[in-house]
Parts: C-alpha cells; sequence; structure tokens
C-alpha cells in the first residue's frame, strides 16, 4: 500500500482490494475507506459504499456519509447509496433517500429507493401526506404514490395468501373463501405483465409472446376458465391438471415401473414417452395403471410473489380473452 | 456458496437455482420488506434450467476473449455450460448469450448427453475450471419410483454419488503452480513468513476464489 504510487493504473482497484482484506479482518482504515469513497473510477467508489452500508454499525458517521454519497454522478454508486441509507429508520435518511429522485431516472437507483422507502413506510409516511417534507421532485410523487398504492393492495391480499400459503393446511372452505376473495381483487394488468415476464415465462407464453411451451400457452386462459380457477391453478397447480401434461406410471407383471407421457394407444398396446424414448407396453403385461395428479408447476409460487403482484398477475392473466383456434 | 459469486469490483451476481435467473444483489439486500417485488434479472436465459452454480470466468488460463465472461452449470432442458456477457447497464448490468454469426448460441461446453450433469463450477487456484459430473439419469422432484432401474446404484438417500470431477483447462497456456504462488506471496528469499498467509495473493491474483475465501 505505502509503495503504491497514485498513477498506478491499478491504484483504484488495489486500494479497494486491501479495504476488503481490512474489512474480513474487522481492521477498517477509516482514512482509507474515506479516500476510496471518493476515488476516481465509479466501481471503486461503489464498492466502498458497499462496505460502508455493511459496516455501518460500527462507524460513527456512516449515515452522514452514505448521504453524500447519494448524491455521487454515478447510478451504480447511487444504487449503493439507497441500499444503504435503508438501513437507517429516521426521517433524515428517509428525507435523503427522497431526494435521490431528483436524479435522473435509472432503474436500479429506483428500485432501490423504492424499496428503501417501502421498508421504512412508518418513518416517513406521516410527515409526507402532512406535506412536511420539503423540495419534492415529480418523480419523488410518482414513486411514493406506486409504492402507497401497492402497500394497500398488499395488505388487502396478504391475510387471504397466507391462508393458501400457510404450512398447516386450512380447511378447504376457509381456502375457498380466500381464493374467492383474491378473485374479487383489482389489480394493474401492466404490472401484472411484467410480473409474467420475470415469473413464468420459462414454462408459460401468451400466444407468439415471449416464454415457452413447457406448460401450457396461457393466450384466452380467461375464456377458459373464470378468474377463481386461474387463482386456484396458480395457488395448486396439482387439482386440475390438462390431460396432456400428467404423466401416467405402468407397473408390468415383471415389476418393472415405466413413467411417461400416454403418446397413442389402442387395444393391443400403450407407448409411453419417458423423456427419452418411446416405449411400447402390451396391454396383456400390465400389472397397475396410475394416471399421476402431479403437475410438473412447482407449488408455492405465490410464495416467491409481493402480495401485490400476486394481484396485479391474477389481473393480467384474467384479462387474457383472446379467440384461440383448437388445436 | 451455489449461485453467488462477484465480480472483480465485488459486485455480487445471485442466482435462482431452479429458474437458472440471475440477478444483481445490491438492490435485493437493502432493508427487509415484505412488498418487495421482483427485480428485472441480468440476462435472459432463454428457458434454459436450472442453476447448478455459476461463475465468472477470470483467469490467465484462459484465452482473452473468455476473460469476464459468465457462466452457469445447467443440468435439465440443456446440459452443458452456457456463457454470458455482463456489461454495465446504467447503475445494475445486462448481458446476453454468446451466440456464432449463424445465431446458435456459443457455449462453453455443451453435451448432446441428456444424462451429463455439470455442477458447481468455478476457477481453481490454478487458474483451471473445475466441476463436477453428477452423470445421473434421473433428475427431479420425485416424480420418478425409487425402484426405477435407470436410478444409480449407489445413490444412497439424499447422497449425490459423483461420478466424476472434471478440471477443464487451456492446453496452451500454463497453469499457476498453486504452492509456489502461495509461498512467494507470503515468504521472503530466506524462506521466511513475512505476512499472514492470504493476505498477498488476493491483490495480484486474478482469480475470484481467493476474493470468495477472504471475504468468507
Amino acid at each position: 500500500m505505502k509503495g503504491l504510487k497514485a498513477d498506478d493504473p491499478e491504484y483504484d482497484r488495489l486500494r479497494t482490494e486491501a479495504l476488503w482484506i481490512q474489512q474480513a479482518h474487522h481492521q477498517l482504515d477509516p482514512d482509507l475507506l474515506a479516500a476510496v469513497l471518493k476515488a476516481q473510477t465509479f466501481d471503486a467508489r461503489a464498492a466502498a459504499v458497499r462496505i460502508l452500508s455493511d459496516e455501518h454499525q460500527s462507524i460513527a458517521d456512516a449515515q452522514a456519509m452514505l448521504s453524500a454519497s447519494s448524491k455521487d454522478a454515478h447510478p451504480r454508486v447511487r444504487t449503493e447509496a439507497a441500499r444503504g441509507l435503508s438501513f437507517f429508520d429516521n426521517i433524515e435518511a428517509q428525507t435523503a433517500l427522497l431526494a435521490m429522485t431528483s436524479f435522473p431516472a435509472d432503474y436500479w437507483v429506483d428500485y432501490t429507493v423504492q424499496h428503501g422507502l417501502g421498508a421504512n413506510e412508518k418513518i416517513w409516511r406521516g410527515d409526507y401526506i402532512a406535506g412536511k417534507i420539503a423540495d419534492l421532485s415529480p418523480r419523488a410523487g410518482e414513486i411514493v404514490t406506486k409504492l402507497m398504492e401497492a402497500s394497500k393492495s398488499g395488505a388487502v391480499a396478504l391475510p387471504f395468501l397466507q391462508t393458501l400459503m400457510s404450512q398447516q393446511p386450512k380447511p378447504e372452505e376457509e381456502r375457498n373463501k380466500a381464493m374467492t376473495a383474491l378473485s374479487d381483487l383489482k389489480g394493474d394488468a401492466n404490472r401484472g405483465r411484467e410480473v409474467f415476464v420475470r415469473n413464468c415465462t420459462a414454462c408459460h407464453r401468451v400466444g407468439n409472446g415471449e416464454g415457452r411451451e413447457f406448460g401450457p400457452n396461457l393466450a384466452g386462459v380467461a375464456k377458459r376458465m373464470n378468474k377463481f380457477k386461474i387463482v386456484q391453478s396458480v395457488v395448486d397447480p396439482n387439482v386440475e391438471v390438462a390431460e396432456k401434461y400428467r404423466s401416467t406410471l405402468i407397473v408390468t407383471k415383471d415389476g418393472m415401473p415405466t413413467a411417461g407421457l400416454v403418446v397413442s394407444e389402442n387395444d393391443v398396446e400403450v407407448e409411453l414417452f419417458d423423456g427419452k424414448a418411446v416405449r411400447k407396453i402390451a396391454k396383456a403385461d400390465i400389472e397397475e395403471r396410475v394416471t399421476q395428479q402431479q403437475s410438473s408447476m412447482p407449488e408455492g409460487a405465490p410464495a416467491t410473489l409481493a402480495p401485490s403482484e400476486f394481484v396485479d398477475l391474477m389481473e393480467y392473466l384474467g384479462s387474457q380473452n383472446q379467440d384461440v383456434a383448437p388445436k | 456458496m451455489w449461485c453467488y459469486v462477484f465480480n472483480n469490483w465485488g459486485q455480487g451476481i445471485v442466482g435462482d437455482g431452479t429458474t437458472a435467473n440471475h440477478a444483481w444483489d445490491t438492490p435485493l439486500s437493502g432493508a427487509q420488506f415484505g412488498g418487495r417485488t421482483g427485480l428485472n434479472f441480468v440476462f435472459n436465459n432463454e428457458g434454459m434450467r436450472p442453476a447448478l452454480g455459476s461463475e465468472f470466468l477470470v483467469s490467465r488460463n484462459f484465452p482473452d476473449n473468455i476473460q469476464g465472461q459468465f457462466t452457469y452449470a445447467c443440468v435439465i432442458n440443456m446440459n452443458g455450460l452456457p456463457r454470458f456477457t455482463v456489461n454495465d447497464d446504467g447503475g445494475g448490468f445486462h448481458g446476453d448469450r454468446l451466440k456464432n454469426a449463424d445465431g446458435s448460441p456459443d457455449d462453453l461446453i455443451r453435451s448432446t448427453d441428456k444424462h451429463f450433469r455439470p455442477a458447481d463450477p468455478q476457477i481453481g487456484p490454478d487458474g483451471a475450471l473445475w466441476f463436477g459430473d453428477w452423470a445421473n439419469a434421473l433428475i427431479g422432484h420425485m416424480q420418478y419410483s425409487q425402484r426405477d432401474p435407470n436410478r444409480d446404484p449407489l445413490e444412497v438417500a439424499s447422497i449425490v454419488w459423483f461420478t466424476r470431477v472434471v478440471r477443464w483447462s487451456h492446453r496452451r497456456r500454463s497453469s499457476e503452480n498453486l504452492f509456489r504462488r502461495f509461498w512467494n506471496s507470503c515468504a521472503n528469499t530466506n524462506g521466511e513468513l513475512t505476512t499472514a498467509p492470504g493476505v498477498n495473493c488476493t491483490i495480484d491474483r486474478p482469480q475470484m476464489c481467493f476474493r470468495m475465501w477472504l471475504r468468507g
């Protein structure tokens, strides 16, 4: 470190490496940290803010340092600062987060600012509604409105989702009531489309849109199912599995099991595709035959979404009422 | 640690094993928030899934045109290791799968053997890429019978039998002598220890594993 010259092309990276080593040994040098927070290279500044955020409990003026970095010219450094400020549940830190919206929009900074504010809503909500937070940018209003809307629709949906996702299964009547309530909620179909693209397109698509067809194509799903059924299919994919996606287990008289999708069947034999090859099994040899109820769609998918995202996704799926020609 | 790696500025990429989607970890690791919504992913993985570990390809043993690319081990609907670029996208990152001129994927490793199940790719201290091959015919969430004849007879309860470990390196580039480099990093020419082992070797070595070990 001592021999390192400021004109060394690796200067900023090597000083950042030194900070990580110090952090791992709980020996952060405050002067080096303060210097790297002002480094020429934005990635070095971002790394220093990350270290500052993770060590904020042992650095006296961490909040003031994070507030300074929240005005950095580079959006990556600001994203790190927004993450760091989210850990401070006081109105000054939250005001600093709101003030970050005066910079041009950046998807990553905005997400982090919004979630920092979301985590601390009880700190700023009163002052915001009373108009006590001065000098707000127009984008602060947009972000806060979106946040309060989502927290309202999420708050309504949350108890019903908790009933459905509960580790201890609830009685069927209670589950049906929860699914009815969820299917009556109004969401935002545009936001629901974003949720669909992020979470469902690995296996589904709508029409010729983005995604795959490992599971059913969901074009026209609202014509085939009412909203309750759509909610139910997402919450509990095993209740009703389209014939095409069910696998059949056949045990032959010699005790050999074969599982797969039935490709064709006549009076004499069944053809089963097990993922690798088509196997012909004579009907006379079949000892046992079971159509499995298991869907290959993961259960518990709603637990990986925010409650408001679930409501928006249902709104999006509920609006897929295209006419689809039968195949 | 599977499916968490960082680049040479310490920025982490976290993967969801089952969907093989990968996200920048900074926006996801702020204060806890019950209303957290999904975050855009770093790249479109074109439906390939799932991921059994990931790695940034940074090694003096590898050709220059691979440096800094991202890979993960994919075991079901693609059997191999696809490659992605990871570039700056404003505050965050955006990448794309490496493609040939004709649009076909230009993967690091790709097998037509559906039983090739690569796992946990990592650049070792010697600069080579190491990964396991679980080489099992069966995969899934127990939709299969315990008595299925394809089941690996050596697989006992949940213990997975690794059929082989692969060490993959560049033929015309030398691997690093692990012991020599390690020793030189913490001893003087008289063979006396001068610094705590591990402190110096992170700084002049590009491989991420040293930083991963250091940061614990």
